[in-house]
Parts: C-alpha cells; sequence; structure tokens
C-alpha cells in the first residue's frame, strides 16, 4: 500500500537511482513513522531484503528500549520542529537483534501536502572499533611506558625540536612547561665525560644507519647525576635521508650503580686476595677449587690450572693425601669445617708443613655452596716445635742424670747414717729424697709432655687385674699422706687391656691430685666397676671442687686452675693433660664432674680384656 | 772362685758410676766401672757376674752392646741390666736380649735387688 504510494509521485527515476547508490542509508517514513522507502545501503546495514521495511514502523529499527523510544521520539521531533534537521548519533537494532550506532540526520519534507521523515545513516561501528583501538593501543602504550619510566622522544630533523614525553620529562627533573629546545641543548644534559661519546653515536646513527643504543650520565635539572639507557630510531624519507629521531631513555642509575659497586667489591677482593699474605681458596659443592690467590699458589707451588678441580691433589704429600681425602669428603658431607696441618710437596721435592682450613659456605636456605679456604705455611712453627720437643726431651733426659745420683748419694747417705745409728740425721736424708721425688715427677712430666706431642708416647699393652694397679697405687700415695683416707670400693676383679705402668701413672695422678685439691677434708672414694663393656674408675674427693667454666679446659696442656687456689695449689698444669692422652690413646675417655666448693670425681674408663684370654 | 760377686757398671756419667760402685761396695759385692768406649772388650776380660749397662752413652749405643754380647759364647752367660733414664726403652732392653731393666732415678734398694737376683749364692 505504501510502496504504491510513493513510486507514482517520483517524478523521475534519477534522483531515486543516486538514493539507491549512496553509501549512507536512506530511509523515508511518514508523519506516524511507517517507512515507505528505503535505499540498498539502508537494507544492508539494518540486515534486511530488499524493500522489506517498507510498511514496517521505524521502532522496529532502534535499539532503544519501548520507556525510552518515546521520550527520544519526542526529543527528536521537538528539535525538527523547531530546527528542521536532527543530528546524532543513533542506536539501532539489525534483523538479527545485534544493535550498532549510527550517526543520523533526519530531516523533515512536505511533498504534495503530506509530510515525510527522511533520515541518512552513516555505520558508526567501523569507525568507533577504529577509534577505540587506537585510544586503547595508545593508553597500554602510555601505561607501559609509565610503569617501566620509560621516556619518549622525538627529534624532528628539519626544525631541529625536541619533544619529550612526561616520563621523559621526570627522568631528567624537568618541569613539565618547560621547552626543551634543540638538540644542541639536549647535549648539554649530558655529563660532560660521556658528551663526545653521545654525539659519535648518535652521528653514526643518522650518517651509517646504525643502531642507537647507549648508556651515558646526564646532569638533571636538580643537579643530579643519573645513568640512562637510551635506543633510538631514525625515520627516513624516501630518499633515505633522516627526518627524526624517535628515541626511548631508561633511567638505569640504580642498575649502574650495582654493577659499578660490585665490580668495585670484586675489585676489592682480587686487591686483598692478591696481596693477602695467606693462601686464600675457594671450592665449590663439590669440593673441587674454583680459585686459589697467589699466594696459595706460592705456598703449594702449584698455579690455578693444575689446582683446579681435583688437581690440587697433587701438591699434597703422598702420605698425607689419605687422610686429606677421608676428612675432606666427610666435612663437605658433615657441613663442618675442615681443618689440618699437613705436608705439601713442591715441584724441586722441598717438603713444606701447611694449615689448612675450609669453613662451609651455606646459602641461606641451607644449601652448600661449597667452601672458602685458607692455607698458612707453618713450616717454620713446626720445625721450632720440633726443635722444642727435642730440647726438651734432651733437657729431660740430662736433668735426670744428676737427679739419678743425688738420689743414689742420698740414699747411701742413709743407709749410712742408720748404720751408725745416727737416726736424726737419716730422717734428714729421707726428706731429701722425697724432694728429690717430687724433681723427678716434674722432670717425667715434661718428657711425657715432650713425647706426646711429637706422637712418641709409647705404649706396652699387656692384661691386667686393674683391681691389684689400684690398691698398689692407693698404697703408694697412702703412705705419703697423713691426713687423708683412701677409701677402696670394687664390685670384683676386672681384667683390662692397657699400659699398666701408665694407667698407674693416671690413677696415682688422680689420687694426688684429690689429696691436693681437698685441703680442708680428709675423705677420698676410689670406686671401679664394668660399664658397657669397659672398667670404669672414679676418684672422688670433697675439696674445692672445679667451677662449671672452667671444667672443659681442665685436660688442656699447661691449664691451671685459676684465681685463689693458684697460689695455694702448685703445678706445671701438666699432669691431667698427660692422663687424658695416655687414656685417649688406650681408647678410653676421661672426664669430670664437680661442684665448687662441695669436691670433684674424675672419672676414666678403660677397655675390658677381650673374654676368654 | 772368687771372694766377692763381681759387677761392672757401665755409664758415661762419672758421677753416677762413683755412686753405683759405694753403693755396691756397702752391700759387699767388688765393683769394676767402664766409662769409655771399651766396655765390650772390657766385659769379655772381666768377665763380672753381673753387668749394668746404660743405654744412652756418647759414643756407644748400649743396646748393640748388649746384642753383641749375647751374641758371644765368652759374654752370653753373663746377665745384662740395661739402665735407663727413658721407660719408654724396656721393650728394646729386653730386644736385645737383656736380663732386666733398671730406671734412672731408682732407688738403692732396687738397684741391689736387680744385682743380687743374678747372683748365685
Amino acid at each position: 500500500m505504501n510502496n504504491s504510494l510513493f513510486t507514482p509521485d517520483l517524478p523521475n527515476t534519477f534522483p531515486l537511482a543516486i538514493l539507491e547508490h549512496m553509501s549512507e542509508g536512506v530511509s523515508v517514513s511518514t508523519e506516524d513513522g511507517y517507512i515507505v522507502y528505503t535505499n540498498k545501503a539502508e537494507d544492508d546495514l539494518f540486515g534486511y531484503a530488499r524493500g522489506e521495511l517498507v510498511g514496517k514502523h521505524v521502532t522496529i529499527q532502534n535499539a532503544y528500549p519501548p520507556e525510552d523510544n518515546e521520550r527520544i521520539v519526542n526529543e527528536v521531533i521537538h528539535e525538527l520542529k523547531s530546527n528542521g534537521v536532527w543530528m546524532g548519533e543513533w542506536h539501532n537494532k539489525r534483523k538479527d537483534g545485534a544493535a550498532f550506532m549510527t550517526f543520523s540526520k533526519i530531516t523533515s519534507l512536505e511533498y504534495e501536502g503530506k509530510k515525510f521523515w527522511v533520515c541518512i545513516q552513516e555505520d558508526l561501528s567501523l569507525r568507533k572499533e577504529l577509534d577505540y583501538r587506537l585510544a586503547d593501543n595508545e593508553h597500554t602504550m602510555r601505561v607501559a611506558l609509565a610503569a617501566g619510566k620509560i621516556g619518549v622522544w622525538v627529534w624532528e630533523l628539519k626544525t631541529n625540536k625536541i619533544i619529550w614525553s612526561d616520563e621523559t620529562y621526570q627522568i631528567h627533573e624537568v618541569e613539565r612547561s618547560i621547552d626543551v629546545g634543540e638538540y644542541v641543548h639536549y647535549t648539554q644534559r649530558v655529563y660532560e665525560e660521556d658528551v663526545d661519546r653521545v654525539m659519535k653515536h648518535v652521528n653514526e646513527a643518522l650518517e651509517q644507519n646504525k643502531p642507537y643504543d647507549i648508556e651515558f650520565r646526564v646532569l638533571t635539572a636538580k643537579g643530579n647525576l643519573k645513568w640512562v639507557q637510551t635506543r633510538a630510531t631514525v625515520l627516513r624519507d624516501v630518499d633515505g635521508k633522516p627526518v627524526k629521531m624517535i628515541g626511548a631513555t631508561r633511567d638505569v642509575t640504580r642498575k649502574k650503580n650495582a654493577e659499578i659497586s660490585l665490580a668495585k667489591s670484586e675489585e676489592t677482593f682480587r686487591t686483598l686476595s692478591a696481596s693477602a699474605p695467606v693462601g686464600i681458596f675457594l671450592t665449590d659443592a663439590k669440593g673441587n677449587i674454583s680459585y686459589i690467590n697467589p699466594r696459595a699458589e706460592e705456598i703449594c707451588d702449584i698455579t690455578f690450572a693444575e689446582a683446579e678441580n681435583r688437581g690440587w691433589a697433587s701438591a699434597i704429600h703422598p702420605d698425607d693425601l689419605p687422610g686429606v681425602s677421608v676428612d675432606w669428603v666427610s666435612a663437605i658431607k658433615e657441613r663442618v669445617e675442615f681443618k689440618k696441618a699437613i705436608r705439601v710437596r713442591h715441584k724441586n721435592g722441598d717438603i713444606r708443613w701447611v694449615y689448612v682450613r675450609v669453613a662451609p659456605l651455606i646459602a641461606e636456605h641451607g644449601e652448600y655452596l661449597g667452601g672458602t679456604g685458607t692455607i698458612e705455611d707453618i713450616t717454620g712453627r713446626i720445625l721450632r716445635d720440633q726443635q722444642k720437643d727435642e730440647f726438651l726431651a734432651m733437657a729431660s733426659h740430662e736433668l735426670k742424670t744428676p737427679v739419678t745420683s743425688i738420689k743414689a748419694y742420698a740414699q747411701l747417705l742413709y743407709k749410712r747414717f742408720l748404720k751408725k745409728g745416727d737416726d736424726v740425721t737419716a730422717s734428714l736424708l729421707s726428706k731429701m729424697d722425697d724432694q728429690i721425688d717430687r724433681l723427678t715427677s716434674l722432670i717425667s712430666d715434661l718428657l711425657d709432655v715432650s713425647k706426646i706431642q711429637a706422637g712418641k708416647l709409647q705404649l706396652t699393652i699387656s692384661e691386667f687385674l686393674i683391681n691389684g694397679l689400684l690398691q698398689e697405687s692407693i698404697e703408694n700415695v697412702q703412705i705419703t699422706s697423713d691426713t687423708h683416707t683412701i677409701d677402696y670400693v670394687h664390685d670384683g676383679p676386672l681384667i683390662v687391656t692397657g699400659d699398666r705402668e701408665r694407667v698407674g701413672q693416671v690413677i696415682t695422678n688422680l689420687l694426688t691430685n684429690a689429696i691436693k685439691y681437698s685441703p680442708q677434708s680428709n675423705r677420698v672414694i676410689v670406686k671401679v666397676g664394668e660399664k658397657n663393656g669397659m672398667a670404669l674408675v672414679s676418684v672422688q674427693d670433697f675439696g674445692v671442687g672445679i667451677p662449671k667454666s672452667k671444667q672443659d679446659r681442665l685436660f688442656e696442656r699447661f691449664y691451671r686452675v685459676e684465681g685463689e687456689y693458684r697460689e695455694t695449689f702448685p703445678g706445671l698444669g701438666l699432669g691431667l693433660y698427660i692422663c687424658s692422652e695416655i687414656i685417649r690413646r688406650l681408647q678410653g675417655t676421661i672426664w669430670v664432674e664437680s661442684v665448687e666448693g662441695k669436691g670433684s670425681t674424675f672419672f676414666f674408663t678403660i677397655p675390658l680384656a677381650k673374654e676368654g684370654i | 772362685m772368687k771372694d766377692k760377686p763381681l759387677v761392672m757398671v757401665a755409664d758415661d756419667d762419672a758421677g753416677i758410676l762413683n755412686v753405683v760402685q759405694l753403693i755396691l761396695e756397702d752391700e759387699g759385692f767388688s765393683v769394676v766401672t767402664v766409662s769409655n768406649g771399651a766396655t765390650r772388650t772390657r766385659v769379655e776380660e772381666v768377665q763380672p757376674d753381673v753387668l749394668l749397662l746404660d743405654i744412652w752413652m756418647s759414643g756407644q749405643d748400649g743396646q748393640e752392646i748388649c746384642t753383641y754380647l749375647k751374641s758371644r759364647k765368652s759374654t752370653q752367660h753373663i746377665p745384662i741390666v740395661m739402665v735407663s733414664a727413658n721407660r719408654d726403652t724396656a721393650e728394646k732392653a729386653m730386644a736385645c736380649g737383656a736380663d732386666d731393666f733398671l730406671t734412672k732415678p731408682f732407688d738403692i734398694d732396687e738397684l741391689v735387688e736387680k744385682v743380687r737376683k743374678f747372683i748365685q749364692i
């Protein structure tokens, strides 16, 4: 009906042809909103077949909900009535229901007394998409640049003007409102020492098309020195002439300072390690050498190349190598410090004593990273110790000869005076003999220590009844004491394996100590029993006791109880050291339990003889 | 047959030789001392009833002398008591065939006892 209404009224077909070929959609509707014409673009735009829309009400094309539709239509009518035209973006709906935007122009048209609406619509969805993508890209870029603190700059070569992004301003600490000017102004911001290098790179990029990627220092507007990294591309015209340079600049001050301080600390380490008077080396987690300093090379007469990995083994004296290997493997496994005095062999055959210590390097999370080692040449010290030990041995021996004579003379005289009936003089000589025994015991201790130090303490191992030895020792010490009674407690006979004379020495030492350090008491208790396949001997006194803090050091060489007792109890501080060495060599243990002011109990164990022997 | 048992004392220290001689003479022994390198020949010549032999003598090795004397028919019957300031050499003394061992400094009763042990009365 509507179609017939329109077509006969069109005087010429040409304008219709124009309408049909327009890229914008065109629709004509009656005053009350019924469509009387749509061109091909309109039908395509809305997804209808040719002429399908004719006769339909325009609201079929709207995406507005019914409640909005009336309001919007009224607004459009109002605008048309006052201005004769309405223009704006319109939300539309395709036949398949998909919404899209158009830019619409609606005009009213009176033709032969009838009113029509003419609507021209341009599809906006494509443009919207492009706009959105552009805006999105730019936004993403801005966020990325800001997050990376990357400043962007453009240098227009034609005008010589430089333009900066916000971040570039921030990097250079320049107020946003300031015009950054031309290339020549930029070079003034570059740190003096770096200007030539920067200009050289710029020229090479412009003239030789070399990549521009450079780190240099700039002096910011606030006077701070910063390291920046800049990468740039040169844009060229069709003739290859540079038109502009576009670059990105990043503040790398922190990274650069870290690099510099790392390099400095490495340099410090190298200098320190190169000039250190002690040998230094590093090992990896497998125990292979990864670094040695010149002093270590010198001490061991080995180069780094020779020592690398397991090469160091070649420098170690063959007799010491098995022991070193065993201890080294166990130190790595247990993650403990490796400490050992070993011999190294120089290429010319010289043997040097070195003291090697390797401390484990363990990461925070417990991973074993390797070791830090030191090597010290202790040959001089070892030789001096040997000389000292030889001297001590010699001195003790030489001292014993006259003491032997004196003792023999004293006893000879004692006998002669006794024979003559001069008991008084005889008793004086007897006292002299006691003092000679004290002197002999001191000399023996010195000799024992020198032997222990030289590793020459020889033991004569046999099986013997410990009870018998204890009784003998108690009797010998009891004779010398008028003040103390030595009680002996035992669970029956025990046969032990050891050096009888040396064990006797230990018992005697513990007994004389017990009496010496309990002047206010009158009792010493000796006990022996079996424990875990060992004979356990204890010597208990009720004397001054030993403070807890001193108990560990009691068995050290030259250790003497300090403080008020030092003057009261003379001695060389060798007795317990010798005892502990003897017991240790006999596969036993020695220890003390003591309460200050109440007394001490010294314990030692010694292996029982094997059954059936 | 000798009147008194004869003890020979070999030591490089004159003080010790002197006092040991006095002690043993007091106990009724005859004593011959030797302090130079002639121990071996003197023992062969003198044929003592007991030899007190110091293990460490300058110019002479007590162990070597002991081994030598114990290997000779003319002297191997002579009891030898090794004397040393070093306890640890007891084993060495036994190893070279000595009959007993005495540690310096010693009690004279011990000395006399060790000598008397080897004298057949």
